[in-house]
């Protein structure tokens, strides 16, 4: 986890003048448990006051917190008429996200990529999308447009399409980046070189989370879902074997409460463990409040730790994490972490004793003081202007250059709409200049 | 993490663990419990698991279920067709006989009419409910065992994927680093030969008149030959020269060693009764040499050579040196060891090995007076256009084995397509060690015809 | 009174809700004495640039007068038929090419993230702000259709809610146990959800009214009902007259409703007329405007599962199906959508012609 890897230590292409810059922000703001709904709402006031900043998304609002949003679908028509700067995906999981899957393959920008495994194919739309072509397009004009209807092998879970429409690509986990540099960023690259990836942490805002309480009995929280890789059936009767009381919060999906109730009564652990519905990071910074200890076990590439690991620890937590994917990239003195394994439930178990024992302000320190700093909104609001900042004139280029693939496909699309309207073999005219080719001047359609 | 932080926190509370620490003691402990073999805690908790589903039946519930107990009481049609049980409602001497008449067809229907479907039945009827009793067991057994069984695969597969993938990152990781350095290294070799290209030059002056010319420059360069020559431990030293007294051992007539230094090899030839004698450029190692008691003398090597009488040498050694003269002078080196020496004397030329990119970029670059790097074959070449005879081309100093790239060892619990990238990267790591780390120096041993 | 003409899309061999409206709005404007005729021109979806050239020729008619008699109106309801020139154009929007706008993204549009389809969408959005924004009166079917024109192409317009084809003659009778469903046979109309259903809802049987429109989707549905073996539980009765549709929603048990995002659904306010639940889903749109959960229908996820659920609540309990019935007919009645709303419709439809002067109707002219 070398520095280096910072977002701040870009090498500029030129002195960047701090201008304000018109900036599209495509980004989910309506999933409660959506990452990229709550860094939005962390960073956008800071950066408004900086920029000019219009929302994009599938709501028909006139305004989203507090700023100008339009359907995603009437972005290219804002722009032609004010052009934007920068065009700023958050990419992640969920159908709530999907419009910045599909729109990532339009308009070129940078991406935050909060997710790098997708758990569905995504939008129908993207299903074919002959990607490898566009930006191979994009960087040899001469080559012709791809075939039609060509069926298309998928890649997937991982989203190379995603990240290689953008020149530029944030990860705000380490692990998901080094997986992009050392699987993907190979594949995608048309010109080595041409794709920069980098790290940038999320914002966290522990305000509103109360200082731990009494140290009994001992709290703990959870969000972890039920199934196989939450490693409940782990943790759970390890917290049977802790010998003093103790308690339990698990907040989970309410899709998921009776396979959660279905372990909680294996584990005969019912008394102890309170079920509360409806994952949020509102929810969960409530419950945190009244807990000591989270567990945050979880083992999948799927899904993304933050901010719920993050707010636990900045709030002085405890946590014990797994150090198989995104747990990777948590310091090991920021929290326990475990080996999924054979020997899971005995390093659980030996943690758990262990917390009893100590004075837990003295151990959750370090983490504290890492999320302070590290996840600070306003630093990386700065970060990420700065990013702006530097990249503009480079984007710039790279949206001209996308705005002329766009006229060939243009005049692509003509020279097939001419062949349907002139096919000899229906007419003994050509149908689009005898017929049409007016109305298609009138329209704009050609010219 | 950073360490100032974390000393921070240490310092706060001196008295107090921290995390790492704590993840240690335990790690620590549950490796030792399973060396004793107390494993009870590891694997899932033997907890009785009651899983209750919809009709409320348990674990372990289906072999005493009513139902099956019923089936293996009364599996057997047959009891219930016995003469015993015929009875009439009639009474008195009808009802007797009636009796007697309906248990006679009972037997009759039971021993013959119906007695090989009465089998076939119970035969089935028996194999159903030993089936359904197996199958109870063979269900509770899952049942209990299920979800343990289940976890436990998943731990052990996983803790083999996990551990194979971090290997493999690791691999990666450490190969990268090792290319990166070996990108740098290439690219300063390609910058420095640029550079030497331009230092050559059809006639230049020998090097004792360069030296003359800029004595800043001799001060300079004698530090670096003294480096060079004398890498290493007085060991080390002491093991790359024994090579010497052998080949030199039946010499005829003195052994004229070039750039002698501080007479270390002069030395040792004294000690093996070698009659020798070393010439030097550099004043103050050879009072050095001479006040240990070595006969060396201040002078230019090739000018001294060109002094001597025809065939007077039994032999002739430089170390460390060929390397400092120009193509001309090298040339000119081989064809007057091939005039001054005796038939049958032996010369040794040692100098680095370029094939070494090590040794190239460690020991090679260092010295700015070096002209150009002396392939052994180019070496050897040169000579046998000379006409001298090659006897040997000894490679020497190799690099020790904890410098080299390490292998990684194969461990059984990797799968085969892991064993397989395995492999193939340490046959690259062997091939890169022989490209980087090969021998550092070599000896070309010659005979004059 | 006024010469109209009124523009209409015709995929052909297909029959839907869309026809019914343009036959009750000619029907409804000849009987205030207006001389109405319509225009059709066939339409074809695919390949995807004929959507340019069918809308360019539709650009390309002069409709402003025929053998001397001029136009005064014309009237337009869906994609790409007001493209037309008129000096006096109303649109009365039906949907838009929907699979360049809501639909767009989703499993029911073909159009993706090609460069050339990117242009193709670009280009008619553009052309439909144009043309759109021609008309003197600019009016929407529903909420949803008018929502989406606001946002897609910063159009305002004035919803206008079609009055039921069959007026007042919608009524009720006891129920029997089937389910009714009415639509063209489709992808987007999900029959699929009820036929999966079906076979969790033991008690029911399914009459399904609606033409195929989709030979494949037909097959897919007709896979499923023999995978369920529910051929004698399912009845498809294709086209059927007024009288029969009536009797048919009046012995329904209830409605199966629920397409993905429509935008309308005359069935929707049938089912509330004859005075019987709607079962629909959370994403079927339109129909939301008028369903409320547990008041006069259900709203569902939309699974098998959700919707047999909703039904065998029907079959369980006569006095709840009753009393959503009874709502939804209160409802129906109070809004006037059951015979007075063609007034409005009309008035607004022709309101461009108040600023213009209405020609006498002229002798026929000879051959015409």
């Amino acid at each position: 986890m070398a520095d280096g890897m910072e977002a701040h230590s870009m090498a500029a292409h030129s002195i960047a003048a701090h201008r304000s810059l018109r900036i599209a922000w495509f980004s989910d703001t309506t999933d409660a448990e959506g990452i990229s709904s709550y860094c939005s709402k962390l960073l956008l006031p800071i950066l408004a006051k900086e920029h000019q900043i219009e929302l994009f998304s599938e709501s028909f609002a006139t305004t989203l917190l507090g700023l100008p949003n339009h359907h995603y679908l009437k972005a290219y028509r804002c722009h032609r008429e004010q052009p934007f700067d920068i065009f700023f995906y958050q990419l992640e999981d969920g159908v709530a996200a999907r419009f910045v899957r599909t729109y990532l393959g339009i308009m070129p920008g940078i991406t935050w990529v909060h997710d790098l495994f997708l758990s569905d194919l995504g939008a129908e739309a993207t299903h074919n999308s002959p990607w490898e072509h566009s930006i191979e397009q994009f960087y040899n004009n001469s080559l012709p447009f791809a075939a039609r209807s060509i069926s298309r092998h998928k890649l997937w879970p991982r989203a190379y399409r995603e990240a290689a429409l953008s020149p530029i690509d944030l990860f705000s986990s380490r692990w998901a980046l080094n997986e992009f540099s050392s699987m993907i960023s190979s594949r995608i690259e048309a010109e080595p070189g041409a794709h920069r990836a980098e790290y940038l942490a999320i914002p966290i805002s522990c305000a509103g989370i109360a200082a731990p309480p009494q140290q009994t009995p001992l709290s703990f929280a959870t969000v972890c879902g039920p199934d196989l890789e939450g490693r409940a059936h782990k943790f759970l009767p390890a917290l049977k074997g802790l010998g003093s009381p103790w308690q339990l919060t698990w907040l989970i999906d309410p899709a998921e409460q009776s396979a959660a109730e279905i372990l909680v009564r294996e584990f005969s652990v019912v008394d102890q463990v309170t079920l509360v519905l409806g994952r949020s990071p509102e929810k969960w910074s409530e419950i945190l409040s009244s807990s000591h200890v989270a567990i945050h076990l979880s083992s999948t590439p799927f899904g993304h730790l933050g901010p719920y690991l993050q707010l636990a620890l900045g709030s002085g937590r405890l946590a014990i994490v797994s150090d198989t994917f995104h747990g990777e990239e948590t310091p090991n003195t920021s929290a326990f972490k475990i080996t999924p394994g054979i020997h899971e439930y005995a390093q659980i178990l030996g943690v758990f004793e262990a917390i009893q024992k100590t004075q837990l302000h003295t151990l959750t320190l370090p983490a504290q003081k890492m999320v302070a700093s590290e996840n600070d909104p306003a630093r990386i609001a700065l970060c990420l202007s700065k990013i702006f900042q530097e990249s503009a004139p480079q984007m710039a280029l790279i949206m001209q250059r996308w705005q002329e693939l766009y006229q060939s496909a243009h005049v692509a699309l003509l020279a097939e709409v001419r062949e349907l309207a002139s096919s000899s073999e229906r007419n003994e005219i050509d149908v689009y200049k005898e017929l049409l080719s007016q109305s298609f001047l009138e329209l704009g359609w050609s010219s | 993490m950073s360490e100032p932080v974390r000393e921070l926190a240490q310092r706060e509370a001196p008295q107090q663990q921290d995390i790492p620490t704590l993840m240690a003691q335990i790690r620590e402990r549950i490796k030792s419990d399973i060396e004793r073999n107390l494993d009870s805690r590891s694997g899932i908790s033997r907890a009785t698991a009651r899983f209750a589903d919809e009709r409320g039946i348990s674990f372990g519930d289906m072999q005493l279920s009513e139902e099956l107990k019923f089936l293996n009481r009364s599996f057997s049609y047959q009891d219930l067709i016995s003469r015993d049980r015929v009875t009439t409602h009639r009474t008195g001497l009808l009802g007797r006989l009636l009796v007697k008449v309906k248990g006679r067809l009972v037997e009759f229907v039971r021993r013959v009419a119906l007695k090989d479907y009465l089998q076939a039945e119970e035969g089935f009827n028996i194999n159903l409910v030993r089936f359904l009793n197996d199958m109870a067991r063979y269900v509770d057994a899952r049942d209990t065992n299920g979800l343990s069984a289940l976890a436990r695969v998943d731990d052990e597969k996983s803790l083999a994927i996990l551990t194979a993938g971090r290997q493999l990152r690791e691999l990666r990781e450490s190969f990268e680093e090792r290319l990166k350095t070996t990108d740098a290294l290439v690219r300063g070799l390609e910058g420095t030969i640029n550079n030497i290209k331009t230092y050559t030059d059809p006639s230049p002056p020998l090097a004792s008149e360069q030296f003359q010319t800029t004595p800043a420059l001799k001060a300079d360069t004698s530090y670096l030959l003294f480096e060079n020559r004398f890498r290493g431990s007085k060991d080390e030293i002491a093991r790359r020269l024994s090579i010497y007294p052998e080949i030199f051992k039946n010499a005829q007539a003195p052994v004229l060693e070039i750039g002698s230094g501080r007479g270390e090899l002069q030395q040792l030839f004294k000690q093996e009764g070698i009659t020798s004698y070393g010439v030097d450029l550099d004043v103050v190692m050879v009072n050095v040499a001479n006040s240990l008691g070595c006969t060396t003398q201040y002078g230019d090597a090739i000018a001294h050579l060109r002094g001597l009488a025809d065939r007077s040498l039994g032999g002739l050694v430089a170390i460390q040196l060929v390397e400092h003269l120009t193509h001309a002078h090298l040339k000119e080196l081989f064809e007057l060891a091939k005039k001054k020496l005796r038939s049958g004397a032996k010369v040794a030329f040692e100098t680095i090995n370029p094939q070494s990119v090590l040794a190239l970029s460690s020991n090679y670059f260092r010295d700015p007076t070096h002209i150009w790097p002396l392939h052994p074959d180019t070496l050897a070449y040169m000579a046998t256009l000379s006409g001298l005879k090659i006897i040997e081309t000894k490679m020497l100093s190799p690099v020790s084995p904890n410098q080299l790239l390490k292998e990684i060892p194969s461990d059984s619990s990797h799968t085969h397509a892991v064993a397989d990238a395995v492999s193939k990267i340490n046959v690259s790591f062997q091939q890169l060690n022989r490209l980087l780390y090969g021998y550092q120096d070599y000896c070309l041993i010659l005979e004059v015809p | 009174m006024a010469k109209i003409l009124v523009l209409g899309v015709k995929v052909p061999f297909t029959h839907g809700g869309q026809e019914v409206l343009v036959a009750s709005l000619i029907k409804k404007l000849r009987e205030r004495g207006h001389e109405v005729d319509q225009i059709e021109l066939p339409f074809n979806p695919l390949p995807k640039e004929s959507l340019l050239t069918q809308a360019a020729m539709w650009r390309a008619l002069d409709l402003s007068e025929f053998c001397g008699q001029p136009i005064d109106l014309v009237i337009a309801t869906k994609f790409p038929s007001y493209f037309a020139r008129h000096p006096r154009k109303s649109v009365w929007l039906v949907h838009q090419l929907r699979s360049i706008y809501d639909l767009y993204g989703g499993q029911y549009s073909d159009i993706g993230d090609d460069p050339r389809d990117e242009t193709l969408r670009r280009l008619i959005n553009d052309g439909d702000n144009k043309v759109l924004a021609e008309c003197k009166f600019i009016s929407a079917i529903s909420k949803n259709v008018a929502e989406r024109l606001a946002a897609f192409n910063g159009l305002s317009s004035t919803v206008l809610y079609p009055p039921l084809p069959l007026g007042d003659r919608y009524r009720t009778q006891a129920p029997e146990p089937y389910v009714l469903s009415v639509g063209r046979i489709c992808r987007i109309k999900r029959l699929d959800l009820m036929i999966n259903a079906l076979a969790l809802t033991p008690k029911l049987s399914l009459k399904v009214v609606g033409v195929v429109d989709d030979p494949q989707a037909m097959e897919y549905f007709n896979n499923i009902i023999k995978q369920h073996g529910l051929e004698s539980r399912i009845e498809l009765l294709g086209r059927v007259d007024d009288d029969e549709l009536v009797s048919l929603y009046s012995k329904a048990l209830g409605v199966f409703y629920a397409p993905y995002n429509e935008d309308y659904g005359y069935v929707t306010l049938e089912a509330l007329a004859s005075s019987k639940p709607v079962v629909t889903a959370k994403d079927s749109g339109g129909t939301l405007e008028f369903i409320r959960d547990g008041e006069n229908g259900f709203i569902v996820d939309p699974t098998p599962a959700a919707v047999a659920a909703a039904f065998n609540t029907l079959v369980a309990d006569s006095e709840l199906s009753q009393r959503l019935g009874s709502a939804g007919r209160r409802m129906i009645e109070s809004s006037g959508m059951l015979s007075a709303g063609w007034d409005s419709v009309i008035e607004g439809l022709l309101s461009p012609l108040s600023a213009h002067e209405v020609t006498q109707a002229a002798p026929q002219a000879v051959g015409a």
